[in-house]
């Protein structure tokens, strides 16, 4: 159930980055000061589309090892970004859902329970594979 | 064909529903002479602006003759300069209000345009009216003086900073684009990189 609302958040992300012009993402990503312009063009143009086929994965089910291990890597990286621009005072546009929405508490809170999510999603992907399945005597 | 007609009391609907919300945000007496282009262009553009702002000032000299040749001078963007004078700044205020003076005066343009480009100089000595002076006659001196004290100027800039700090504008200079009914915020503490701005218009105008 958690992966499939993690799925939906995803899905959910890619569309309000896919709706709008893809400069309004690049925008919210060169405020980060992380890449060069042309890895801002790329990524802003690439991440939505990936968010939305790693969204469906994860809804669907598909090769749950690997969705759910990429989904919470992909997540520690956006929250890394979040807490270092929150601890250097930049008063950005987060950039999870489109415009508007400025790096807050609720931010970090919220995108931290993502992960702790997502996290919790990959432990269980891997220990329910693990597990010994029962025998029909 | 009823499709048809649901379609066009929709777009008709929209319409209206965006005129109106022009009308209620953007009243009149809130706009005297702080704008560039056409009203009618697909695009509005609000500037949340100080100008005793580095950044403002680095916007108005790289970014405007940029926006003013690809897309005012076309009628695809309308600009509106918002007052915004930040408290950090302690002459962005008296600027403000100056600006405002002269753009009842019919001379907006020429007043923002002296203002920034002598940043250095009055954002030092404070010197924003004798700055400014140099564009009136004596007479219109005393009028200029008046007006930036008055309660029309006053309600304007207040207008102008009780819209930003209901979106809230988080530093300038502050983009508001508006297309259709939906508003893209953009700017405050996060740098306008032209390159950037120009595919966002651009993207807009195909939508």
């Amino acid at each position: 159930m958690l992966r499939v609302i993690l799925g939906l958040i995803f899905v959910y992300a890619a569309y309000t980055k896919l709706r709008d012009p893809w400069a309004l993402f690049a925008m919210a990503i060169d405020s980060y000061g992380i890449l060069p312009l042309r890895w801002v063009e790329f990524v802003a143009k690439t991440l939505p589309w990936f968010e939305l086929i790693l969204g469906l994965a994860l809804i669907l089910g598909a090769v749950r090892k690997v969705t759910t291990t990429v989904t919470a890597l992909l997540l520690l990286v956006f929250f890394s970004l979040i807490l270092r621009a929150h601890f250097k005072g930049q008063e950005i546009n987060c950039g999870c859902f489109g415009p508007g929405e400025v790096i807050s508490w609720k931010t970090m809170l919220r995108d931290g329970s993502m992960v702790a999510g997502a996290i919790f999603v990959t432990v269980m992907a891997f220990v329910r594979r693990n597990r010994p399945r029962a025998t029909n005597v | 064909m009823s499709g048809v007609v649901y379609y066009m009391n929709m777009k008709l609907f929209a319409a209206s529903a965006a005129l109106l919300m022009t009308c209620t945000a953007f009243g009149a007496d809130s706009i005297s002479g702080n704008t560039y282009g056409s009203p009618k262009a697909p695009i509005m553009m609000e500037v949340f602006s100080d100008f005793q702002c580095p950044g403002c000032k680095s916007f108005h000299d790289e970014e405007m003759p940029l926006l003013m040749k690809d897309f005012v001078d076309s009628g695809k963007v309308y600009i509106i300069y918002r007052y915004f004078p930040l408290d950090m700044h302690p002459y962005g205020r008296k600027a403000a209000d100056f600006v405002c003076a002269a753009a009842h005066l019919g001379k907006y343009h020429d007043a923002s345009n002296l203002l920034f480009a002598q940043q250095n100089l009055w954002g030092q000595s404070g010197k924003v009216e004798e700055t400014l002076d140099n564009l009136f006659t004596a007479g219109q001196q005393k009028e200029l003086h008046e007006l930036a004290s008055s309660p029309t100027c006053q309600a304007e800039i207040k207008h102008d900073i009780d819209e930003g700090k209901a979106i809230p504008v988080t530093g300038t200079p502050f983009l508001m684009i508006t297309h259709r009914l939906h508003r893209y915020p953009i700017g405050g503490a996060e740098p306008l990189n032209y390159q950037l701005l120009k595919p966002v218009l651009d993207g807009l105008l195909t939508k």
